[in-house]
């Protein structure tokens, strides 16, 4: 078992969207602070429910440990406050796109938000339905500095995303999305996060056409043939990390 | 010698309509003049009493169209405490058919917006509406951009329904005697404050209810001809009256006024009916069963009697309709990257 806590430690803890974040690094696209030593846990999604807070940690079991083992280099089945300085949560589960496209609906439907009072209380109630933000929350109230990064947007032109069943055929005005209106949404989960102890950061609005994709630019290699809207390039990750370094500077020097 | 009490049906006779029956052997309360069906659009409005009758046509699957849903992930009582997925839109309690009107023609810029908004300890509450937002708005622009919202599910709700529920609650109201607006509560009970110079009591007489309540029939008809309109009176008493009277006597002479507009705009048009859940709950013949033991909140079991009538002698005149299957809920979005999510993931880590 690794030594519990080591100096500007930081832990990545993702689902499959860590997998072009693993990329970034190791081509060399994004690269950590200085001084600080990364470690990558998690698993991907199938797997990541199995993933809990248990016994004042955050714990892989069962078919989720073989695969937190395999990421994780040094062999951590658990993840305790004081074991880092800081937590990353990346994608992990939070899909901001079921936040921003049902909003984004409605808003086109009625042409204004609700008021900051309802908006907040929802943003509350979207991020706290994921397991994985409810850990966050608790490694954040024991201690540990705790950055979440969200899962992106869907990568445009992958997929008819109006086709039934698809992202635009339940939320048709998402696609009326403009920058202010991102903004305010994201500034609400933002807040609710920062209520929570968790720095939340948003997905770099350069990165978003279409009202709420992401732009196809960024999409994972072979995209449109497996037909993944979900996954994103190195550079991609790259580029939203670019936003994130700072942060985690930030609370470097703040401890 | 015949006259015309000779050929009548049994259900002209107290004792063998009423009497003979009892409470439970009630029927054919009501001779509907349209049919209502599940497929129908229902939009309800008006006194708490409208919610019970909103909520018991969706629990038998009828349509009822809510026209300013709650936004995302904000569910059950949260929703309901935020004034959502009450009425049809949310203006909350419409208590008196001049604020139906009122809010009718402010929906169709018939009327100027008030930007009149109550202000305590630094939040905002709308005079139209100063309870539904629990905590108050965060500022005046915040109450008027969401009272534009409602403004547009008002519009929908109108034009889009086919039958429109409206319950009359109130006569006693506030009004603004300088713009003339009505409020929802008087001022300084949940917000504002008290200013009798501006202030004004009114209490609605039949002429005055009747002469709104047309005036409002007559706009919903404008904006969609093919729209049924369905009149209650909520059995509910009065919480208190500022009319001078006792309560008890307060309550009977509004909902007389209220039952009477109604049933005189009923007799007017052809498009507006009556249906008597008033009366089945406050009837003798049913000796104050379906009230709590304060005597003014109405029961379960009396709304269900009510809507039991009302199943009843909309079968009875137009046939039994079949309810259809509730709206299905939107799915939840499936997650597409979670379809290849194992062999991103441990690929970039296999590298």
């Amino acid at each position: 078992m690794p030594s519990p806590h080591k100096a500007r430690s930081l832990c990545f803890i993702g689902d499959s969207q860590m997998g072009s974040l693993q990329r970034a690094f190791s081509e060399g696209l994004t690269s950590a602070p200085k001084g600080t030593d990364v470690e990558f846990w998690g698993a991907p999604g199938a797997y990541f429910r199995n993933i809990h807070w248990h016994k004042g940690a955050v714990r892989a079991s069962d078919d989720a440990l073989d695969a937190v083992r395999r990421i994780n280099a040094r062999g951590r089945d658990h993840i305790a406050p004081g074991d880092f300085d800081t937590v990353v949560f990346y994608g992990a589960r939070l899909r901001v796109a079921e936040f921003f496209g049902p909003y984004l609906d409605w808003v086109h439907t009625h042409r204004h938000l609700p008021s900051a009072d309802v908006l907040k209380t929802t943003a509350r109630e979207f991020v706290w339905e994921t397991r994985a933000y409810r850990m966050a929350h608790t490694l954040a109230e024991a201690g540990t500095r705790v950055i979440y990064v969200p899962g992106p947007f869907y990568s445009a032109d992958v997929l008819d995303l109006t086709e039934k069943n698809r992202f635009f055929h339940h939320y048709p005005g998402a696609v009326h999305g403009t920058a202010p209106l991102r903004d305010r949404l994201w500034r609400v989960l933002e807040d609710v996060s920062a209520d929570l102890g968790i720095t939340l950061i948003r997905q770099p609005d350069d990165t978003v056409t279409g009202g709420i994709l992401t732009h196809s630019r960024y999409a994972c290699e072979n995209a449109v043939a497996q037909g993944d809207v979900g996954h994103k390039s190195a550079a991609f990750a790259a580029h939203w990390m670019g936003h994130v370094w700072p942060h985690v500077q930030q609370k470097a020097k703040a401890a | 010698m015949t006259h015309p009490y000779e050929n009548l049906g049994p259900e002209a006779y107290w004792k063998t309509a009423v009497a003979d029956p009892g409470a439970h052997g009630l029927n054919g309360l009501w001779t509907p003049k349209f049919a209502i069906r599940p497929k129908h659009k229902i939009v309800t409005a008006g006194s708490c009493f409208a919610q019970h009758i909103g909520r018991a046509l969706a629990d038998r699957g009828y349509q009822w169209h809510d026209c300013e849903p709650a936004p995302p992930f904000l569910l059950g009582q949260k929703a309901r405490d935020a004034g959502y997925g009450i009425f049809s839109f949310r203006t909350g309690n419409i208590y008196t058919p001049a604020m139906l009107l009122q809010w009718l023609q402010l929906a169709y810029g018939m009327r100027d917006n008030p930007t009149e908004v109550w202000e305590r300890d630094g939040r905002f509450y709308d005079p139209l509406r100063p309870a539904i937002e629990q905590s108050g708005f965060a500022s005046a622009d915040e109450v008027l951009t969401s009272r534009e919202i409602t403004f547009g599910a008002i519009r929908r709700a109108v034009e889009e329904a086919n039958v429109f529920v409206f319950t009359l609650g109130l006569t006693e109201k506030w009004h603004n005697v300088e713009t003339g607006i009505e409020y929802a509560m008087c001022p300084g009970t949940v917000a504002g404050t008290f200013d009798e110079t501006c202030h004004r009591f009114v209490n609605a007489n039949t002429r005055m209810t009747f002469s709104a309540l047309t005036d409002a029939m007559r706009l919903l008809r404008r904006k969609n001809r093919k729209l049924k309109v369905l009149l209650t009176v909520s059995p509910v008493p009065l919480t208190a009256t500022a009319s001078g009277q006792h309560v008890l006597t307060a309550t009977q002479y509004s909902k007389s006024v209220l039952r009477s507009a109604a049933g005189m705009v009923v007799d007017d048009m052809k498009h507006v009916d009556y249906f008597p859940s008033f009366e089945i709950i406050t009837h003798p013949i049913f000796r104050g069963m379906f009230f709590a033991p304060n005597m003014r909140s109405v029961e379960p079991e009396g709304v269900a009697t009510v809507m039991k009538h009302f199943f009843a002698d909309q079968a009875r005149v137009f046939g039994a309709g079949s309810a259809t299957a509730l709206t299905a809920p939107r799915p939840v979005l499936a997650a597409p990257e979670d379809i290849k999510c194992e062999e991103e993931l441990l690929d970039a880590f296999a590298a």
